[in-house]
C-alpha cells in the first residue's frame, strides 16, 4: 500500500487542489519535516525518510494525472478489476488522429498542426474535467458503493493518457 | 539504459511501415494500446484467402523504440505462416530476439496482442458460413 500523500502533505483529500495551497502545505511539512531540525542521528535518519516521502507526494499531487491515480487507489474497496478499460473506439481514434499528426508534421502543415495541437488540448480538459465529477462522485458515496464512478474515473484517467502521449509530440 | 543492437536496428530501419487497406475481405487489422505509457500500435495482415498463409504484413506505431522494434518484428515474423502458425508467436520470443530488459517487457505483449487482434479480425471477415451460422 503507497502511503497516502494527502495525509503526508497534510491537506483534506480531493481532486481540486489549489496549486498554491498545495505549495505552501509542501514547504510547511518539508520544514518541519527537515533533516537539519534534528540532533540525534536516528532522528535525522528519520527525519530524512520522511523528507524523501513528502518530496514524493508532493510531486504526486501536484500531477492531475498522478493525483488522480493515487485517488482510485485510496478511495477505492477493491481494486479496480478491469484497470486498462478504455472508452469505446478510442485507440482506432487515436491511430488515425497519430497518422493525421504524423502527416502535418512530415508537411510542417502548420494549420493542420495547430488544429491537432488544439484538439488535444480541448480532450486534455475534458478528460480530466470528467475524471474530477467521477472521483467527486466517488467520494460522496461510501465505499462500498464506490465501483461505477471509480471505473469511470480508471477509464477516463486511461484515455487521458494518450492524450498527453500525443501533446508530448508538440513540446519535443 | 541502453537498447539491444536489434532494437535500434529495428528503430533505425523498421521493416514493414505503412498501411493495408482495412477495408479488404483478405486483410485482418488490429489496433492495440498500453495505457501504462499511451502507445498505440497497428499491425494488418494481409492473408491468401485459399491457402491461410499470410502474404504481407504492415504496422505503424506510436510510441517508444522497443515498441517499434517489436512490431516490427512482430511483422516479419508472421509474413509467410499461416495465420495459425503466427498465433503461436509468443511474447517471450520477442523478448529473447531483441534483449528487452524487464520494464519493456509490455511492448512485447503490446506486439503479441497485435498479432492476435490483426488474426481475429481476418477470421471474423472470413468466418465460413456454417460458423456463422452457428
Amino acid at each position: 500500500m503507497q502511503p497516502n500523500p494527502f495525509e503526508l502533505l497534510n491537506v483534506p483529500m480531493k481532486f481540486d487542489v489549489d496549486a498554491k495551497a498545495l505549495h505552501r502545505a509542501f514547504v510547511a511539512q518539508s520544514a518541519a519535516n527537515h533533516p537539519d531540525r534534528f540532533v540525534d542521528p536516528l532522528d535525522q535518519a528519520d527525519a530524512a525518510d520522511r523528507s524523501a516521502a513528502i518530496n514524493k507526494a508532493y510531486l504526486t499531487l501536484k500531477n492531475p494525472f498522478d493525483r488522480a491515480s493515487a485517488m482510485i487507489a485510496l478511495l477505492a474497496d477493491t481494486p479496480i478489476a478491469d484497470s486498462k478499460q478504455l472508452p469505446p473506439n478510442l485507440l482506432m481514434e487515436m491511430m488515425e488522429i497519430r497518422e493525421a499528426l504524423e502527416d502535418a508534421q512530415a508537411s510542417q502543415n502548420q494549420a493542420e498542426l495547430d488544429r491537432l495541437k488544439q484538439w488535444a488540448d480541448e480532450q486534455e480538459k475534458e478528460y480530466i474535467q470528467a475524471i474530477a465529477e467521477a472521483l467527486n462522485t466517488a467520494m460522496a458515496l461510501p465505499a462500498s458503493d464506490r465501483s461505477q464512478p471509480l471505473n469511470k474515473a480508471t477509464e477516463q484517467l486511461n484515455a487521458l493518457r494518450y492524450i498527453q502521449r500525443m501533446l508530448e509530440e508538440f513540446s519535443e | 539504459m541502453a537498447y539491444s543492437e536489434k532494437v535500434v536496428d529495428h528503430y533505425e530501419h523498421p521493416r514493414n511501415v505503412g498501411s493495408l487497406d482495412k477495408a479488404a475481405e483478405n486483410v485482418g487489422t488490429g489496433v492495440v494500446g498500453a495505457p501504462e505509457c499511451g502507445d498505440v500500435m497497428k499491425l494488418q495482415i494481409q492473408v491468401d484467402q485459399a491457402t491461410g498463409k499470410i502474404t504481407d504484413a504492415k504496422f505503424k506505431t506510436f510510441g517508444c523504440g522497443s515498441a517499434i522494434a517489436s512490431s516490427s518484428l512482430a511483422t516479419e515474423w508472421v509474413k509467410g505462416k499461416t495465420v495459425d502458425e503466427a498465433l503461436q508467436i509468443k511474447n517471450t520470443d520477442i523478448v529473447n530476439e531483441l534483449s528487452l530488459p524487464p520494464v519493456k517487457i509490455h511492448c512485447s505483449v503490446l506486439a503479441e496482442d497485435a498479432i492476435r487482434s490483426a488474426i481475429a479480425d481476418y477470421k471474423k471477415k472470413n468466418q465460413p458460413a456454417e460458423a456463422a451460422t452457428a
